[in-house]
């Protein structure tokens, strides 16, 4: 940590493009309390790193709550479904985990 | 699908491992369950509408058929999803979606998503920023949708994703936070760009 980086600040042990890694899991609780309680120094040290955080809650709260339920496929995509899934399912008796590999 | 044998009610692994022993009806429950998410999940990740239609069909035909080696690791949604994406990567000709993603770094990706802008542009209303935001979730590459979409859409645990992606734990935390950067930057864009018109 030691030196200056351009357009960064030093607070809490952390510089801005550590605390710009970590902001998903600020977000998502996944921090260690100590790397937690370094970020909450920084965050209230550092004013664009606070805004900045701010701002990036909230797109994703509003990708999580506006994007939220996936819609139904249009009626004719369904019934293309059903009709593929009835002249093709057979007996269905294979056993292969169809998720295992690609 | 009638609830005469009370299936509706059953969670999922079960209609899974009656669908395994052949029961059409259980699994026409789980395909009316899981078909909207793993639609908007093949819109997300394959190259055309009609493209993610056939690996809709495919999804569940390979679940019927592979029923039997559900092991429960993960939700079925999350088996589903994966058997999607496995689906989907063939369609698209590739057997691996692994990214370098090394490039830019992240305060480079922060400034263009307004990190340090005095004034971050900011939209307003609700319909606004929805459309936004689902324009910005449209422009990026498909390797940031996916996980976007599995995360944030569909909620499905960080384990659970890493696991679905081939990814470990850290490398998914770190595809993760690039990919909600660079919407976070695709709605910048987008919302500096209405301004601008």
């Amino acid at each position: 940590v030691n030196g200056e980086r351009p357009g960064e600040r030093l607070a809490g042990d952390l510089w801005c493009s550590d605390v710009l890694g970590l902001l998903s899991d600020v977000l998502d609780g996944g921090l260690a309390p100590e790397v937690q309680g370094r970020v909450q120094v920084h965050l209230a040290a550092c004013d664009q790193c606070s805004r900045f955080g701010d701002e990036f809650a909230r797109v994703i709260r509003d990708l999580r709550e506006g994007l939220g339920a996936a819609e139904e496929p249009e009626p004719e995509v369904e019934t293309r479904l059903a009709e593929h899934l009835t002249l093709r399912r057979g007996p269905g008796r294979g056993g292969a985990d169809p998720a295992a590999g690609s | 699908v009638s609830d005469e044998e009370g299936l509706t009610g059953e969670d999922d692994a079960r209609l899974v491992a009656r669908a395994a022993k052949g029961d059409a009806n259980a699994f026409e429950i789980l395909v009316v369950r899981h078909r909207a998410a793993v639609y908007r999940f093949a819109r997300t990740i394959a190259k055309n509408a009609s493209d993610a239609e056939e690996v809709l069909q495919e999804t569940f035909l390979s679940a019927w058929r592979g029923a039997a080696g559900f092991g429960g690791r993960s939700s079925v949604r999350t088996w589903l999803l994966v058997i999607a994406r496995n689906g989907a990567l063939r369609a698209r000709g590739r057997a691996d979606a692994r990214r370098e993603d090394g490039g830019e770094s992240l305060v480079e990706l922060g400034t263009r998503a307004g990190f340090g802008a005095q004034d971050p542009e900011r939209i307003a209303l609700a319909a606004e920023r929805r459309n936004a935001l689902a324009t910005a979730l449209a422009s990026l590459d498909p390797e940031d949708r996916e996980i976007l979409v599995l995360r944030d859409l569909e909620r499905i645990s960080g384990e659970e994703c890493a696991d679905a992606l081939g990814l470990s734990l850290p490398a998914m935390k770190s595809r993760l936070n690039r990919a909600r950067l660079r919407l976070v930057a695709a709605v910048h864009g987008a919302a500096g760009n209405g301004r601008r018109r």
